[in-house]
């Protein structure tokens, strides 16, 4: 009997330690944007604007990206995303560079090249959602299809052609104190498995809870 | 004395459609086998199966479906959607040729299924869904009484 309360004693202390010393699984989506490679790109359709955001170089840990927004109103048909940039980007309202240091996930720079109203994304959330704690959301918190149980995945496209991606990690966590309207509130993201054949540096799916048009959904990519 | 419905007379009904997600371009194929049986103190106890796609397991669903409550003109019903899964309440109530079920989840409005009888033991079902934590989705399809 006194060896059996040993016992329990025992497997008591080894989980509270394992509880108290093994951090939670954290993951920030800088470690996700680290593994972008030069000239991969996505669009994401946001208030009315496509914004789309391609990786110009990458040394060691500093990306440079560029930022075009289009109003969707305005976007040239018939184009893909890739003449749209051949092109120069015909009918951009904005368009800015940036130097971001992905080990501590931080602005070193930005260029406006031209300017608009609209503050450019980037420039507004990238680093906080870049820094951002996230989790793994359990199986049973996951978004389902009402009624049917499914579990609901966002669509990805390359090049406007829907591809079969090896899957989709399912992260939340709460964003920052950086004095957006996005404070405090939870956010959701679906970040893409890597694989083949599409860039997996940017979340296809980003939702902020509580707000107005809080989506923010990938349409394209590509390289 | 309200006449029963014949989509309340127990007995088994196979049922073929389409679950549709509008706002995401997606859409599967389902069949389903719901069995209807008399339970304790005049409650219907329905099971549905749900082939989802190619689903080999199906989802199960189970209902209770209480006596008509004649001053609400309606009768209540209660869902467990999956084993220990999603819990709905609501009522279904006749209104023409359709039995139409209003859903709600935690006293929230959840969905709505309308049953249209075309023909005798054959339904036409139409159903709309969506709630904050769920994708808003549409399911058409057919409900056909089994002879057995």
């Amino acid at each position: 009997m006194k060896h059996f309360f040993c016992r329990i004693c025992l497997a008591w202390c080894v989980v509270m330690v394992i509880t108290l010393v093994v951090p939670l699984q954290s993951f920030q989506l800088k470690e996700q944007f680290a593994q972008g490679l030069p000239g991969q790109y996505v669009v994401a359709l946001y208030q009315k604007h496509y914004i789309l955001i391609r990786i110009l170089a990458k040394e060691q840990q500093v990306v440079t990206v560029e930022e075009l927004l289009v109003p969707a109103m305005r976007r040239p048909q018939g184009l893909s995303w890739q003449q749209w940039m051949a092109q120069g980007a015909p009918c951009a309202t904005s368009h800015s560079l940036y130097r971001i240091d992905l080990t501590h996930g931080r602005l070193l720079s930005q260029e406006e090249k031209l300017c608009s109203e609209m503050t450019p994304w980037v420039q507004s959330f990238l680093t906080s959602l870049l820094n951002m704690p996230l989790e793994d959301v359990p199986v049973g918190n996951r978004r389902k299809i009402a009624r049917t149980q499914l579990e609901w995945v966002p669509k990805l496209s390359v090049c406007g052609h829907p591809v079969q991606v090896s899957g989709f990690r399912v992260l939340w966590g709460i964003w920052p104190a950086d004095q957006s309207v996005l404070a405090g509130r939870r956010v959701e993201l679906y970040v893409p498995l890597p694989g083949e054949g599409y860039p997996s540096f940017f979340p296809t799916w980003i939702q902020v809870q509580g707000i107005d048009r809080g989506t923010i959904s990938l349409v394209d990519g590509g390289a | 004395m309200k006449s029963v419905p014949e989509l309340l007379v127990p007995g088994k009904w196979r049922g073929e459609g389409r679950i549709v997600v509008p706002d995401y371009d997606f859409d599967i194929g389902y069949r389903a086998i719901w069995r209807l049986e008399r339970g304790a103190s005049d409650v219907l106890v329905c099971v549905q199966q749900v082939f989802r796609g190619s689903d080999e397991e199906p989802l199960i669903n189970r209902l209770q479906i209480e006596a008509w409550d004649p001053v609400q003109d309606s009768y209540r019903l209660e869902i467990l959607v999956g084993e220990g899964g999603l819990k709905l309440s609501g009522s279904l109530r006749m209104e023409g040729k359709s039995l139409v079920w209003k859903l709600f989840q935690q006293g929230l409005p959840y969905g709505e299924e309308i049953y249209t009888l075309v023909g005798p033991g054959e339904y036409l079902v139409r159903a709309e869904y969506g709630s904050k934590n769920q994708v808003h989705s549409i399911i058409k399809g057919s409900l056909i009484r089994e002879m057995e």
